[in-house]
Order: structure tokens, then sequence, then C-alpha cells
């Protein structure tokens, strides 16, 4: 196995502090509310899945290739939806 | 994994598949406005429009009340979860409410309310209502900041178990104080409803965090973005700062 550079390890343990804070999500609103959040659904199908279709296809799961351009897309998308939502409550609001 | 693997082009099928993922029907039933109509999903929660609700008598009230505190079902929920509540009998109300059922025809249902007080401005009510094979004994417990949003959970009794829900049971409705009520208070309580709060909100910061790391962080934290966005909207337009 090639030695794993340290954006590698950074990565492993981002993803891993991830899937921690899901099961605690998870727990804690099972605990305290007797519910499952849909947020935590949703991330425990893609998380779970992607995992999955990764390990299924022999892709690495953490990868430092491309990471500028992986993050820049994800963020045009984050705030293009944030700015649909905004002018979603603002429209609703003024009319 | 080679370029080909990470295309922009695979990036925005996944995320057009992901769109459509996020939003299938089934997930709807675990949002809180729907949990709100099954949390009152007993005889009292699916009583009509038109039904005719007629206040009992003082004394009959009193009967009501004396059989509400003694049931097994309802002690059951005293015990265990408002110990520190004191029931406010002399508020109390008992009524028959009565509908026609098309199948069972006329049905009247008696119905009491217990309110109970904890000495901190804390509320409760008990709702118990006797009926042939379906005894209901329903607690609903006030939250705090209720002024500003109705957030409240409900305690039902089933073969022993108690089960507790969060909901959002009504909507304020005065318009002189909407503007007061538009503020960041209710809006954080609001969005804890749907869970995008503490937890859940950092997993969706640490989702982003890990994004230049893996596809799939990424994909997670657009759906977060698309999820408690839509709660916000929802919090903004429906609760917080709607016009009534």
């Amino acid at each position: 196995m090639a030695q794993k550079t340290w954006p590698e390890r950074f990565g492993w343990i981002l993803y891993t502090i991830l899937w921690l804070l899901l099961f605690a999500n998870i727990l804690y609103d099972w605990l305290n509310y007797n519910w499952f959040s849909p947020l935590s659904i949703i991330f425990l199908v893609i998380l779970g899945l992607g995992t999955l279709l990764s390990y299924l296809q022999g892709k690495p799961i953490i990868s430092t290739e491309r990471m500028k351009e992986r993050f820049l897309v994800t963020l045009v998308f984050i705030l293009a939806t944030i700015a649909g939502i905004f002018g979603y409550v603002v429209f609703a609001t003024l009319n | 994994m080679s370029p080909k693997d990470l295309s922009r082009r695979n990036f925005f099928v996944g995320m057009i598949k992901a769109t459509f993922a996020s939003t299938l029907a089934p997930l709807f039933a675990l949002v809180p406005e729907a949990k709100a109509v099954l949390a009152n999903g007993g005889p009292i929660g699916r009583v009509p429009k038109d039904t005719r609700i007629d206040r009992l008598t003082r004394a009959a009230t009193e009967d009501a009340v004396a059989v509400a505190l003694s049931a097994t079902i309802s002690k059951q929920l005293f015990a265990k979860l408002i110990a520190n509540y004191a029931v406010d009998t002399s508020n109390s109300i008992a009524f028959n409410a009565t509908w026609v059922d098309k199948l069972r025809g006329p049905t009247v249902v008696p119905v009491a309310v217990l309110p109970f007080k904890d000495g901190q401005g804390g509320e409760a009510y008990l709702f118990y209502s006797p009926m042939d094979g379906g005894t209901q004994s329903v607690l609903v417990e006030l939250k705090a900041n209720r002024k500003s949003l109705t957030e409240a959970e409900v305690y039902q009794i089933s073969n022993g178990t108690i089960a507790i829900n969060r909901v959002a049971l009504t909507r304020h409705g005065n318009p002189e104080t909407m503007t007061h009520l538009c503020n960041q208070d209710c809006m954080i309580q609001c969005l804890q409803l749907y869970g995008c709060s503490g937890l859940g909100l950092t997993l969706c910061i640490v989702a982003i965090l890990a994004c230049p790391f893996s596809i799939i962080s990424c994909l997670g934290a657009w759906a977060c973005t698309l999820y408690c966005g839509g709660a916000f909207s929802i919090c903004w337009t429906n609760f917080c700062c709607a016009e009534h």
C-alpha cells in the first residue's frame, strides 16, 4: 500500500469525524426526541451509498486530486442554492 | 483516481441524481408538520371540523377529571414525565365532542382536559378520552419560547410504552405581534425542529470541510444546503414571519 500523504491523512480524519458526527446526531435525536432527523437520513444514504459504490468500483474514497476544482464547483452549487432559496423567501415575503 | 473518473460531467450528473434522491416523497413523513398530525392522530386529533362541543356541567367535569387522574395510563405519564408539575383542577374542563361518523353514525367522545403547571412558567395539558376499546391519554408539554412558536412535546402511551414526539402544534396568529415574532430566536427555535441546529449544523460544516477530499462529502454538503435551506424557507414564510 502506498504511503499516505498528509493531506490524505487529514482527509481521512475529516471523513471519520463526519461519520462519527452522523451517528452522534442520529443517537441524540433518537434518545432525546424519539425521532430520526431527515437530515441524518439524507446524510446516511449519501455517505453510505457513496462509500459502498466507491468501494465496489475500486475507487478511492479520499482523493487529493483536483481538490480545488471539486471544492469550487460544490461552493458554486451551494451558493446558487442559497441564492435561490433566499430569492424565494424574499419573493414570498413581498407577495 | 484518474481525471476521467472525476469529470465535470460526472459531477453534474451526480448532483442532478442527488436532487431527486433528496426529494423522495417518503421523507416528507418525517418532517415536523407531518409528525404533528401523526402525533395527534388519536380520537381527539381525528375529530372532524364540524364537530359539536358541549361543555359538561361542573359536577360532571369534576367526575371526568377524577376519572382522568385515577386512570392507570394517566398515572404512568405523570410518574415518568412530569414529576415536578402540579395539576390545576380548578381550570380543568370536560366536554363531549359529537360528530357523525360515516361508518359508525353519530359518535360522542367525552374528553377531559387538565392543565398542569410547574411553578416556573412550565405548562402541560393532559387530554383524557375514555372510549370503547381505545381509551386515550395524551400529554402535551409546551416548551420554552412558546410565544414565538408553539413547540411542544407530545407524550402518548400505548401498551405501557410512552412515545415522545416533538412537534410544532400551531402557528402563532396575531398580526399585531408579527414584527416582534419575526426574529432570530423564533428562527433558531423553528430550525431546531427540523434538526438544522447543533449537531446537525456541525455535520454540514464538517461535510463542507471534507469536500475537497471526497466527492461524497460534497454531495452531503449540498444536500444539507438544500434541506436546511428549505427548512429556513418554511420557517420564515410559514412560522416566524408569516402574515395571518
